[in-house]
């Protein structure tokens, strides 16, 4: 796992582009946001607290590993039937590799189980938090993403 | 070559389905509405759920339809060479052998060897095959409004339609058959056969007007087709014209005029299983024409269970216990309901027990039939007078089965059949 944020691992999502400032759109109405949509992405208990339950705000370790209807339709001479908006990009945080570990305070990745390579895991709570703080902490992130659609 | 006998999972069809629906905004260019965004939120889970190949499939489709979705302007297509076409051969053996992935993969090979709406007919054409009408809709949509005056595109097109999604269709030949001069005659008779199969869930009074309104319209339809030599060289077209005309007189009662349908279209289409099967139905009992038809049929490799049923019935009545089992076994391997299943399985009983087989296993065949269809009451009957000629009780030295008259097997055909001009 790692253990310092200067490690932190390498993620990949497709979110909505705000144009003034080109930094992902911060929202939970749907998966294209920076942020997660309560009940469907993480378990909000009665408390208003999340579950640890590997739920989360999904990312991948490649740009090329998100699904195609998220990809922008403009990368469909790199990735085919790419059917995603292209109001949205696709951003990456971090440099280490896509293994368990801090991605950014409060929060960490949790990779998907199964066999090697993966290409889908969560950014999840270190700890069982109020929706409200999991998202504050998804939302400080904001400046760290950075458009790579390389 | 291996047949795909599941060419998508429920969530593979759910996947696909919201494609569909993405495309169709891409079109209208809303790919980048809320709408838009809904349709992939939903879209998470299903895809998932798919496998690899499944996924694989499925971006490939997504590619595919962008041909449908934003087609690009201007003419790329190269000069056809006998590569191309010998790909293009490879393309169609692979559908007739299910390998529809390969059948498609070949396509999007050789695409720039063909027109655009050639593509999307060939295309509509795999999915249609692989089971899946609402991608074959889609494609063949682009096909028909690529190529306003090719009429087979409508047709098909119609087709396609009235299987994913029935409603727009009958809409759709509901307006076809008020202008049907102004339409094709393959058009007027693809949409009389959307109204007819409409009919078809719907038996009694509404059928009888529908088959009555549409009389007049297919009959010029014949007209048609007859006067115009090259309409006349589509034997499908013919074959499907006769057969909804027959089928509407059987329902008016005009079972004789109903019969020379049949008659003209099979004296054209020898080899048309359905018209004979259908003729066969309506003159069994009242002509040798029927057994011939049956015969014919069966030999045609006629994928239906009538043929195989009427015979049986018609060889037990004869004491042809052999033929009838033989018949028997052929039909049970075909699709019927459950009355017609068991009907065959109790002559088959029945023929097991005059051909000698031991008494467990014609108890075993009557049981069967009871079990698949409980209110078979003749098959009831007939197995307590098997037991009592066994057990040899007072008054049953011999079988006496009791067997439906010929007009009720008949009646029942022509109540139980379903339609089937519609392939």
């Amino acid at each position: 796992m790692s253990d310092s944020l200067n490690e932190a691992p390498k993620v990949y999502r497709v979110m909505k582009r705000d144009p003034s400032d080109n930094l992902p759109v911060v929202g939970s109405t749907n998966s294209a946001e920076l942020g997660v949509r309560p009940s469907i992405d993480i378990i909000v208990n009665q408390a208003g607290n999340v579950e640890i339950n590997a739920g989360g705000m999904s990312v991948a370790p490649q740009w090329r590993d998100l699904e195609f209807t998220r990809i922008p339709k403009r990368l469909r001479p790199i990735v085919r039937g790419a059917i995603g908006s292209n109001s949205s990009s696709c951003y990456k945080m971090g440099v280490g590799p896509f293994e368990s570990g801090v991605v950014a305070e409060g929060l960490v990745l949790i990779p998907d189980e199964g066999k090697a390579p993966v290409t889908h895991g969560v950014i999840a709570p270190i700890q069982v938090v109020s929706i409200t703080k999991y998202q504050m902490d998804l939302e400080k992130t904001r400046n760290s993403w950075q458009i790579d659609e390389t | 070559m291996t047949r795909q006998t599941l060419f998508g999972s429920q969530s593979f069809t759910k996947v696909a389905s919201g494609l569909l629906a993405l495309h169709r905004l891409v079109k209208v260019g809303q790919e980048d509405t809320p709408e838009a965004d809904s349709i992939r939120d939903a879209l998470d889970a299903p895809l998932m759920a798919l496998n690899p190949t499944e996924k694989k499939r499925a971006q490939l489709l997504s590619e595919d339809l962008y041909s449908v979705s934003e087609p690009l302007s201007g003419s790329n297509q190269k000069v056809m060479n006998p590569q191309a076409q010998q790909k293009l051969i490879e393309a169609y053996e692979a559908k007739e052998s299910g390998d529809w992935d390969r059948a498609l993969a070949l396509l999007r090979r050789w695409k720039d060897y063909i027109s655009p709406e050639l593509l999307s007919y060939l295309r509509g054409s795999i999915w249609l095959s692989a089971g899946n009408p609402s991608v074959a809709t889609m494609f063949y949509e682009h096909a028909m409004e690529s190529d306003p005056e090719n009429a087979n595109y409508r047709a098909i097109y119609l087709h396609a339609l009235a299987e994913s999604n029935p409603e727009q269709a009958d809409n759709l030949a509901c307006e076809i058959l008020v202008n049907h001069e102004k339409n094709e005659p393959i058009v007027v008779a693809r949409a009389a056969l959307i109204r007819f199969n409409k009919l078809e869930n719907s038996l009694g009074l509404h059928s009888i007007k529908l088959s009555r309104d549409l009389i007049p319209i297919l009959e010029r339809n014949m007209e048609r087709i007859e006067n115009d030599e090259d309409t006349m060289r589509q034997k499908t077209l013919y074959a499907m014209t006769t057969g909804v005309l027959g089928f509407c007189h059987e329902l008016q009662g005009n079972k004789t005029v109903a019969a020379q349908y049949y008659s003209r279209g099979i004296l054209e289409n020898p080899e048309n299983s359905a018209l004979l099967v259908a003729r066969g139905i309506l003159l069994y009992g009242t002509s040798p024409v029927a057994i011939s038809d049956f015969e014919q049929a069966l030999e045609l490799n006629s994928p239906l269970i009538w043929p195989s049923f009427f015979l049986a019935h018609h060889y037990l009545l004869n004491n042809k216990y052999d033929q009838c089992r033989t018949m028997c076994e052929s039909g049970l391997r075909l699709e019927g309901n459950a009355a017609t299943i068991g009907q065959l399985k109790e002559w088959l009983a029945i023929s097991y027990a005059e051909l000698g087989f031991s008494p467990q296993l014609v108890r075993f065949a009557f049981e069967d039939a009871l079990r698949i269809d409980p209110l078979n009451k003749l098959a009831k009957r007939n197995l307590e007078c098997y037991e009592s000629f066994i057990n040899k009780q007072l008054g049953c030295e011999t079988l006496l089965w009791e067997q439906k008259p010929i007009a009720d097997i008949r009646q029942f055909g022509l109540a139980e059949r379903p339609y089937f001009w519609a392939a």
